[in-house]
């Protein structure tokens, strides 16, 4: 593409965006017509739109270069299937998930960790983590289901789905101290009063 | 980089100047990367998107007295390019760390860029992209938001002025020229135009 090129596609774009805002079948006859006057135009055009029909067939550039978070969605992390991003955060990020062997019904939450910081043996400090947390038991702690490693190394851990408000705008409303960093201890009224007690304001 | 200087060097390069757009893509480059190796340092780059990390250069920028850019498409359709440069050059640190280079990088956040896109094609858009912004410089700025920031096409039509349907036409129009350059198919030569 050098510059004499640039004024070719001046010419050829404004054509271009016409043939592409036609149904597939009707650009053929279109192309017919263009080309009875401009034969190396319409052959350029139709090259053009055969690139576009690859590009569609192969999904060129469809998928960004970032490592994209969205895209897990669909995606299997041990028997669940997740559905959609719930939130993201300092350590990682949480999806909404649904076991899909059928033998459980309902939703998990599924964090998964940022590799970074954790080191080398990931694996090993998520089985540790795993199991403090599996014996914590309160109503006030989401449960924890499972535990593990993904294939790229990332650690994960499936937990009691709880719907509700976002933390920050729960803290708003309630007017509870968002900079307390001790999120847990302020969303229950029976906790409250202990952690105000406790936990120094930021 | 002062304010004042930065002022001086949006105004030129908005009234044209190719040495001083440039040189502003240079500043925001840095700009870019410092604000993703402050993050890389608080461990929380992997969770920070190009969105996001163009953000707060922003914010940052625009914080300054000056207030610099004089408003937030201003900035992106510079910082747009800036974070294609970003990206593409985390992909090419990360394949020379693969091929055992020699030397280490060891504060890149080599997670970012993933394998969505095979790492050689990234090369082979980047210089496509390269030649595109020569001959439509607004189909280049589109590629640069949407695929290397990730916005969407209503963001992407209401930062360029568009429809949203244009937009999206647009960007098919772009990947139309980007597979000719990367097929080795270019335009036929400008006078082989039937008239």
């Amino acid at each position: 593409m050098t510059r004499p090129n640039s004024n070719r596609w001046a010419e050829v774009s404004p054509y271009l965006d016409q043939a592409l805002e036609l149904d597939p079948p009707e650009r053929e006859p279109w192309l017919a017509a263009l080309g009875s006057a401009r034969p190396l135009l319409a052959a350029e055009l139709r090259e053009l739109l055969a690139l576009h029909a690859a590009n569609r067939a192969s999904g060129f550039l469809e998928r960004s270069p970032l490592r994209n978070e969205e895209s897990l969605a669909g995606q299997q992390i041990g028997q669940y299937a997740i559905e959609r991003l719930l939130g993201r955060g300092g350590m990682g990020s949480v999806w909404l998930a649904r076991r899909s062997d059928g033998k459980f019904e309902g939703s998990v939450a599924i964090k998964l960790l940022d590799r970074r910081g954790l080191g080398r043996d990931a694996a090993e400090q998520i089985r540790h983590e795993a199991s403090l947390l599996a014996r914590l038991s309160h109503p006030h702690i989401a449960r924890l289901f499972d535990a593990g490693v993904r294939d790229n190394g990332q650690p994960y851990l499936i937990l009691e789905y709880v719907a509700g408000e976002r933390i920050d705008r729960y803290c708003t409303v309630c007017q509870l101290p968002l900079g307390c960093g001790c999120f847990s201890g302020c969303l229950t009224p029976s906790r409250r009063r202990t952690h105000s007690s406790s936990c120094t304001v930021t | 980089m002062l304010p004042e200087q930065l002022e001086r060097l949006i105004q030129s390069a908005e009234r044209g100047d190719a040495a001083s757009r440039e040189e502003l893509f240079a500043v925001l480059y840095r700009e870019l990367h410092r604000i993703a190796q402050r993050e890389l340092r608080r461990n929380a780059f992997l969770t920070m998107s190009p969105t996001t990390l163009l953000h707060e250069t922003y914010l940052n920028l625009s914080g300054r007295p000056g207030n610099v850019f004089p408003d937030r498409a201003r900035f992106l359709a510079y910082a747009a390019r800036a974070m294609r440069g970003l990206l593409i050059d985390y992909v090419r640190a990360r394949r020379a760390q693969k091929r055992g280079g020699a030397f280490e990088i060891t504060s890149l956040p080599t997670e970012l860029p993933a394998a969505a896109a095979a790492e050689g094609e990234i090369e082979g858009i980047a210089e496509a992209l390269e030649a595109l912004g020569a001959v439509d410089p607004r189909l280049a700025q589109l590629v640069d938001l949407k695929f290397f920031c990730g916005f969407s096409f209503a963001e992407i039509a209401q930062l360029q002025g568009v429809s949203e349907r244009t937009a999206q036409r647009d960007w098919d129009k772009a990947r139309i020229l980007l597979r000719r350059h990367i097929g080795g198919h270019d335009a036929p030569p400008a006078e082989d135009v039937d008239r």
